[in-house]
């Protein structure tokens, strides 16, 4: 799953950690999801865009996600 | 929060009463009248668990002391992605755990039947609650 995350970051000059603290879960989770590794759960996902004041589909691009 | 804080208070109190109740239990076996061979290896368990248990407790207490020490409690044993591994990792282990034990016992009842079948027992017990538990969790969610 393809994230925006680090653009949006870079953007608001926030770090990895800022963003952990802001949407309470650890650094390393979103270092996961910012390399692909780990796929956000629905609820972080929505307060991920939240953070942002985007919505989810803006934040996180599903559209090479194999579909059944 | 507010049920974390709960949590936080629960775990302090178990935490500081198990660690009374196993320097107890280890001035009990000091002064026994059954003291062995093997007494130095159960009060070196009881004081283990008691370091644990010590541990568990003052970091709860501190963590109910301070508002950013609580926080990051709350997010590091919160985290999803932690919660995540947890999970897999657990079902890995059960399972290994599962047939080693299983295999373990099939060698050794050959030499100790006593054993191999106490083995054998702990590896039907593992898979039964292991089951039961995926069934409960099952209808659960």
């Amino acid at each position: 799953m393809e994230t925006k995350l680090p653009e949006l970051r870079k953007a608001m000059r926030i770090t990895q950690q800022d963003l952990a603290d802001g949407v309470g879960v650890t650094r390393q989770t979103i270092s996961s999801i910012e390399s692909g590794k780990y796929i956000a759960s629905l609820p972080l996902a929505y307060k991920l865009a939240k953070y942002f004041g985007l919505t989810i589909e803006e934040v996180f691009d599903l559209s090479e996600e194999e579909e059944f | 929060m507010k049920e974390f804080e709960k949590k936080l208070r629960l775990r302090m109190y178990l935490g500081f009463s198990f660690t009374t109740f196993m320097i107890i239990a280890n001035i009990i076996v000091l002064n026994s009248v059954y003291k062995n061979i093997y007494s130095g290896f159960v009060m070196g368990m009881f004081s283990g668990i008691a370091a644990i248990g010590f541990i568990l407790a003052l970091q709860a207490r501190s963590a109910l002391r301070d508002q950013e020490k609580k926080r990051a409690l709350y997010v590091e044993e919160n985290d999803e992605r932690a919660i995540r591994i947890g999970e897999k990792s657990s079902k890995f282990t059960v399972i290994f755990i599962l047939l080693g034990n299983l295999i373990a016992g099939a060698i050794v009842l050959f030499f100790y039947p006593v054993i191999g079948f106490t083995m054998i027992g702990i590896s039907v017990e593992t898979a039964i609650l292991s089951l039961a538990s995926t069934f409960y969790y099952g209808k659960k969610l």
